[in-house]
């Protein structure tokens, strides 16, 4: 037998509680930072988030795609460096600068070596006050930025369901509809001084998260962000100035996109969820995870274990600061589509009829139980996730209790849950992606379709917006 | 083999099974995939999804993959279900139930796993003609899928051929990481028999994979429903044992690896002639070779971009890469082997991967000052020997009507 690295010594007496709230920190620094420190010394590593709110939420109408150009275009030049020689100047430190947009913010995901920090926030300071935002580097992006679009659409087509799914929802000009990388079309809009002026006016100084996980010095960390931040102008205008607009499903409403000749098909079903603030969210988590959450969740037993349908079938939710979206979704072969359309709803209807059995239920507690350490191993996973909490108000002791959270959630609760999340399948929103011509004729009796072209610009015809928005 | 981590909830069981696609008989092709998904359904003790259902009742998550050389499955749990995974895994190592309802059923899993990655994907078609050409008359030609008709036709006497073979009389590499006591572990080892000599079919012989050769330069051209072209261009690498193998990677990385790499900043920012770029390779113990491939801009021809990396290839060969080409290339490679340290599966990968290609775990530790070690000129080196010497593929791919 091989061995490496052990020792003669024994274990501690107990596991060490990776849940402890001891080290993590939370404080605002001036000006106005909301600042997780998170201590994880056993590699020589840092990794840092920043997330701005904004994102996709704030893209002008027609702009769709405003936020994440900005967040690309952020890092593609300096009055001290052009875009190669910036990237060369992370790079050379075995540093990862990644920016991005959500729907909700504008992130960044920095991560270096230990040793080379210092050097690492000057290049940060240097990007956040003056990106140049050229016209050239536009250009380049927008091009890339648009073709990639086009190869998306010409290969693997999973990742554009959830994309036709929420524009095909809450309908392609509201906040939530449209897509957050832009399309063909509102790519080409862009202009390098409105992009300029969403980061340096508008977004920057919006309220901030900065979460730090890694082996660093917190007084190191605080002199280093105070000075980074040196010109930011607090802001506040929350979120709350966003209206998203949100109309109850009725009937099923499909939207076929016609991909001439293919071979496989790609589904997605759901409808509207629910938001941030819903009280049942650990339960959610383990309603979603039997469902159609694990590789042994109801649909993927039946899906893919018991009728060999697919090779993945998943469910799932967003929660958003509105409401977001539940769903299930799956690929199969031209010719299975209608019966594994006909499996999905049939679990879908089951488990909202029936419910979710207790049996299920335990199965389903000590699988996340077991699972919630691997999310929080890595300090990239640590920084983001605390991150993200902490961008949604969400308190570390609530975390803290995760475990006990999920043993109260009975059979009748997740029940309950089930129904008030995930629509019934009469009324399901449902997006197709395959050969219309072979496929379209047995899926008519399903409700009223939608016809498009895959290889159209956009992501699904617009439909009709609310008449009254929801103000929120 | 055990790498214990006192303490850390989490654990990880890593399975290194020494066979592939590259193992499979000339046919059918897909053999070593397919009994790979095999494995999921069922064994003696646990039977039909039993091992989704145990493991994941147990707070463990599990996966596996094929290469052309190996087959690994991995499961990652809390470390109080090691004994649970472990049996797990001897289970299906000894007694898989393999019988003609479960292959037909696994079948059209597979058949929707080749649909979705593979046929419904103008491009994943194309880099498996590449790699059929540039790696022709050798074990390497097929995709890891296999093709479509193979698959058809794989039945339950050849998986069951295969996995006597290659499983229930082989040895894999185990490979535990975590929080696990290793005094558990080696109760667990001895109770399994593992410290016994492992048995061997008679007469069953090693296969030798043939790595790809290098001869003169193939092209192929192909057009297919896309909106812009493809370029691919296959090159031959030394096996990862080879002296060279160091220099090698750092080469890759000096190419391909961020937006300050020499092709990326080269095709995608200054010329705008690509819109992205990756490399991957196919065989790792025996010489292989690199696929770099190439998304055109819209409108930008294969030719011409052909000739812009022929000349940056051929300048590096010249030159070598620059002192901050080498450092740059050095430091990132060690950042991401750290972030690889990081996590319990990401140690088991390397563990294994160190015994399974290298028999030599000490090079997980003398890593970082191997690579430093590697000088300017060795990597120069590597390039001439990847770009100098000839066995080039070269694949268009136009769209159609072009």
């Amino acid at each position: 037998m091989n061995r490496i690295g052990v020792k003669s010594g024994t274990l501690p007496s107990g596991l060490r509680d990776w849940r402890s709230l001891d080290g993590i920190l939370e404080e605002v620094l001036e000006p106005g930072i909301e600042l997780v420190l998170c201590p994880r010394p056993e590699v020589p590593l840092i990794t840092v988030t920043f997330l701005w709110e904004g994102g996709a939420l704030l893209d002008a109408p027609d702009y769709f795609g405003q936020a994440q150009t900005t967040s690309e275009l952020l890092v593609k030049g300096t009055k001290t460096s052009d875009a190669i020689t910036l990237a060369a100047r992370f790079e050379v430190l075995g540093a990862d600068f990644e920016t991005w947009a959500g729907r909700e913010c504008l992130g960044i995901t920095l991560s270096a070596p230990r040793r080379v920090f210092p050097k690492v926030w000057d290049l940060v300071e240097d990007v956040f006050e003056s990106s140049r935002f050229t016209a050239s580097e536009l250009h380049k992006l927008q091009k890339r930025s648009i073709a990639a679009i086009r190869v998306a659409k010409d290969g693997d087509p999973r990742s554009l369901l959830s994309v036709y799914a929420d524009s095909w929802i809450y309908g392609s000009g509201s906040p939530y509809g449209h897509p957050v990388g832009g399309d063909e079309i509102s790519l080409g809009r862009l202009e390098p001084g409105s992009l300029r002026r969403f980061w340096f006016q508008h977004l920057r100084d919006r309220r901030a998260v900065v979460s730090v996980a890694g082996d660093f010095d917190p007084d190191e960390i605080r002199a280093s962000l105070t000075r980074i931040f040196s010109s930011r102008k607090v802001q506040n205008p929350g979120s709350s100035d966003l209206q998203v607009p949100v109309e109850p499903p009725i009937g099923m409403r499909g939207l076929f996109i016609d991909r001439p000749g293919a071979t496989q098909c790609y589904f997605w079903m759901g409808g509207l969820g629910v938001d941030r603030r819903y009280p049942e969210r650990v339960g959610l988590e383990l309603v979603q995870s039997v469902l159609g959450g694990r590789f042994n969740s109801l649909l993927n037993r039946r899906l893919r274990i018991e009728e060999g349908l697919t090779y993945g079938a998943h469910a799932g939710y967003t929660l958003p600061s509105f409401r977001g979206v539940s769903y299930l979704t799956s690929y199969t072969p031209t010719e299975r589509t209608r019966r594994a359309l006909d499996a999905a709803f049939d679990v879908l209807r089951r488990a909202r009829e029936v419910g979710l059995l207790e049996a299920d239920l335990k199965a389903g507690r000590l699988y996340l139980k077991g699972q919630e350490a691997f999310r929080y191993e890595t300090t990239n996973q640590w920084s983001f996730r605390l991150a993200l909490r902490r961008f949604h108000h969400l308190s570390l002791a609530d975390w803290a209790g995760y475990a006990e959270a999920l043993d109260q959630i009975s059979p009748a609760r997740a029940g309950v849950i089930l129904r008030e999340v995930f629509p019934a399948p009469e009324d399901c929103f449902l997006v197709v992606i395959g050969d219309a011509r072979s496929l379209l004729p047995d899926l008519v009796d399903l409700g009223e379709w939608s016809l498009e072209s895959l290889s159209s610009p956009g992501f699904g015809p617009a439909r009709p917006q609310p008449v009254e928005p929801v103000k929120v | 083999m055990l790498w214990p981590d006192p303490g850390n909830p989490r654990a990880a069981l890593y399975m290194f099974y020494q066979v592939g696609s590259a193992d499979e008989p000339a046919a059918p092709t897909g053999l070593a995939h397919f009994l790979e998904h095999m494995m999921f359904n069922g064994s003696a003790r646990f039977p039909d999804g039993d091992f989704d259902r145990v493991l994941e009742a147990a707070g463990g998550s599990n996966n596996a993959y094929t290469t052309e050389e190996m087959t690994v499955y991995h499961e990652h749990f809390p470390a109080t279900a090691t004994a649970t995974a472990f049996a797990l895994e001897m289970d299906r190592m000894r007694t898989l139930l393999i019988d003609a309802e479960r292959v037909d059923r696994e079948r059209g899993v597979i058949l929707s796993e080749r649909e979705a990655s593979v046929e419904n994907d103008p491009v994943a078609c194309f880099l498996e003609e590449v790699q059929a050409v540039a790696c022709a008359g050798t074990a390497y030609a097929h995709p890891v899928i296999g093709w479509a008709e193979d698959i058809a036709r794989i039945d339950e006497s050849s998986l069951s051929r295969f996995y006597n073979r290659h499983y229930r009389y082989a040895r894999p590499t185990i490979v535990g990481v975590g929080g696990i006591e290793p005094e558990h572990w080696n109760r667990l080892c001895v109770d399994q028999g593992l410290d016994q000599a492992p048995d061997r079919v008679a007469g069953a012989s090693e296969p030798v994979p043939v790595g790809p050769h290098s001869a003169g330069e193939r092209r192929i051209e192909r057009s297919a429903a896309v909106q812009s072209s493809y370029l691919a261009l296959s090159f031959p690498t030394p096996a990862v044992t080879a002296p060279s193998a160091l220099a090698h990677e750092l080469l890759w990385t000096v190419l391909v690896e961020g937006v300050a790499s020499r092709l990326h900043a080269l095709l995608v920012e200054r010329k705008a002639e690509a819109i992205a770029l990756e490399a991957y390779r196919i065989g790792h113990r025996v010489p292989g070779c690199r696929i770099l491939l190439v998304a055109l801009a819209p409108g930008r021809r294969p030719q011409t971009v052909e000739r812009t990396i022929r000349q940056a290839l051929a300048q590096l060969a010249d030159a070598g890469p620059t002192d901050e080409e080498r450092i740059r290339a050095i430091n990132q490679r060690l950042a991401s082997y750290y972030h690889q340290l990081e996590s319990v599966t990401g140690r088991a990968e390397l563990l294994g991967r160190a015994w399974t290609l290298h028999r030599d775990l000490s090079r997980i530790q003398t890593y970082p000052g191997r690579l430093e070690a590697v000088g300017a000129d060795e990597i120069r080196d590597a390039a001439r020997d990847a770009f100098g010497q000839g066995g080039w593929t070269v694949g268009c791919l136009h769209p159609d009507g072009t």
